[in-house]
């Protein structure tokens, strides 16, 4: 991506003496938890920055084995954390397709303009949920409608879309578009039946 | 000025008397719900806004009988009518001054419920009850949740639960609150430290008009944060914890009052205002709370005081602004206010 200067990577392993004392006692900037074993250092939007992880933060980013660590994966894990704290411009074009909030103005505000703003901005609300309640999922009360069933209204309003897809497909003849779309839409319509019964 | 009879009306709520356990004077629960079909609020035209009014309007008349209930747009009202709903804790004090949208009120008449329609979020759902009573509350206003859903889909999600216009309220949508009268901690001055320990634990304390108003008369509005990953009965008996511990403390504070130093102190406070309330030919709303607050205390510490106790927790809603208007029947200034408000505790509490 934007990477630009040189990049320092190094780990220490769990069981390795690090004599620098700093760097034995930082804790995983994800969890502020764990000791921190991944070390990186590098210039990323002109910018240095440094990143600290633990064993437990890398794997759980699906990084297996964090010997052969690549540095994609770094980056991925960065840009990440980086989006996560400052405005970025991608965070400033997030536009919800509903009703037309911006990430600006839901930041200036701190009003969400309708519930799919939620998903359009997911990417950023377990941190804001996190400093303001402490906790980021819901446990409480569930609606009848979502009850004993994974999600059928999510279902139905994936089979509305489908049929959309499945009109469009007609109109402009791309029969075996159309086909697949058709085999989904079986698929739903059978999930939401049996749910029903 | 059409809602006079609504301010004649006992507030149902508020203590009936003077008794030990009155330092909890109510309780609050409400719901933030959204309609999944409509965005929110401030994202609604006039048009839509009155569509969805229309919709819950319907609904409500499924579930209770016309004659129980009362329908308000609020834009319909004047002024006076609007800051009545607000004093009697029906509204919000941003729905009653909201004139750009289509604000709705839906109530019972007997005041326990009261349902504000394009508010921050499509519904606010909200009972008042007397004492310390948040859990009964809650379960009655859980039902009426059940019912309002077999007819309208809620915006609900997996992960975030019910999703409402601010992420202050989203998840379970639930906020309880209790207005406590807390002299003790007021006057042996460990209030402030109170509020501070209060907040670090997701607790916010508030003056007695509610957001954004300084405490008056040692009356506070106590309610919860947080609202998200926790169950509603969670939140319901941790924040209950949270005002018996209070109620514990004010209790301990109260008893210094008595013992030591604090004893002059008190007596002076609660003699002058009983003298200001006696004597004065102008009385503001203010003063009002604050005087009648230290009355309360004085009871409490069963001072000698010669005065009408059975209205005692009404006048501090009924002498407010709107209230007065309506009980005069016209729009008045606010010296000649202060003067019938002076005139009124006068009567009510002296004569």
């Amino acid at each position: 991506m934007l990477l630009k200067n040189k990049i320092n990577l190094f780990y220490s392993d769990v069981s390795t003496n690090n004599k620098d004392t700093n760097l034995d006692k930082m804790l995983c900037n994800l969890c502020n938890k764990n000791k921190a074993v991944i070390h990186f250092k590098g210039i990323f939007n002109q910018k240095t920055i440094e990143l600290n992880l633990c064993l437990k933060c890398v794997k759980k980013r699906g990084i297996k084995h964090f010997k052969e660590i690549s540095i994609s994966d770094i980056i991925s894990t960065l840009s990440d954390l980086y989006f996560y704290n400052s405005p970025s411009k991608e965070k400033k074009k997030l536009v919800c397709n509903v009703c037309g909030l911006t990430y600006l103005e839901f930041e200036q505000k701190g009003k969400f303009g309708c519930s799919n703003c939620y998903n359009t901005f997911s990417n950023y609300l377990t941190h804001i949920f996190e400093r303001l309640h402490g906790r980021t999922k819901h446990i409480g009360k569930i609606p009848q409608e979502h009850f004993n069933v994974n999600n059928n209204i999510i279902l139905s309003q994936k089979l509305l879309s489908l049929r959309k897809d499945l009109e469009q497909a007609i109109k402009f003849e791309q029969y075996e578009k159309a086909a697949r779309i058709r085999d989904k839409i079986n698929l739903v319509e059978s999930k939401l039946t049996k749910r029903s019964t | 000025m059409i809602l006079n009879d609504l301010a004649k009306q006992r507030i149902n709520w508020l203590p009936d008397s003077i008794n030990e356990n009155n330092i909890v004077l109510s309780s609050r629960v409400r719901l933030a719900r959204n309609l999944n079909n409509y965005p929110f609020p401030i994202r609604l035209n006039k048009q839509q806004q009155i569509l969805l009014l229309d919709n819950i309007v319907s609904v409500v008349q499924k579930i209770w009988n016309f004659s129980e209930i009362q329908i308000l747009k609020l834009n319909d009202l004047d002024k006076v009518d609007r800051m009545l709903l607000m004093e009697r804790h029906l509204v919000s004090y941003n729905h009653a001054v909201n004139v750009s949208g289509e604000p709705g009120l839906i109530y019972k008449k007997d005041e326990t419920l009261s349902i504000m329609i394009n508010e921050e979020d499509h519904l606010r759902i909200q009972i008042i009850g007397k004492g310390l009573s948040l859990r009964g509350i809650w379960e009655t206003l859980s039902e009426i949740d059940d019912k309002l859903n077999r007819y309208l889909l809620f915006a609900f999600h997996k992960k975030y639960g019910f999703l409402t216009s601010c992420p202050t309220n989203v998840g379970t949508g639930l906020r309880v609150s209790c207005l406590v009268h807390l002299p003790g901690l007021v006057l042996t001055e460990q209030i402030e430290k109170l509020i501070d320990n209060l907040l670090k634990i997701g607790i916010c304390v508030r003056g007695f008009h509610g957001e954004g108003t300084d405490p008056e008369g040692d009356i506070f509005q106590i309610s919860n944060t947080r609202t998200l990953g926790k169950t509603e009965e969670d939140i319901i008996s941790d924040f209950e914890k949270v005002i018996l511990t209070i109620i514990k403390y004010e209790k301990e504070a109260r008893k210094k009052l008595i013992e030591n130093k604090f004893r002059q102190r008190v007596e002076d406070a609660v003699y002058r205002a009983y003298g200001i309330m006696y004597n004065a030919k102008l009385l503001n709303s203010n003063e009002l709370v604050a005087y009648i607050s230290k009355i309360l205390l004085g009871l409490w510490l069963k001072m000698d005081l010669s005065i009408k106790t059975d209205l005692i927790y009404q006048l501090i809603f009924i002498l407010q602004p709107a209230h007065l208007q309506e009980f005069i029947g016209k729009q008045i200034d606010s010296q000649q206010r202060d003067g019938i408000r002076a005139e009124l505790i006068h009567r009510y509490l002296f004569s």
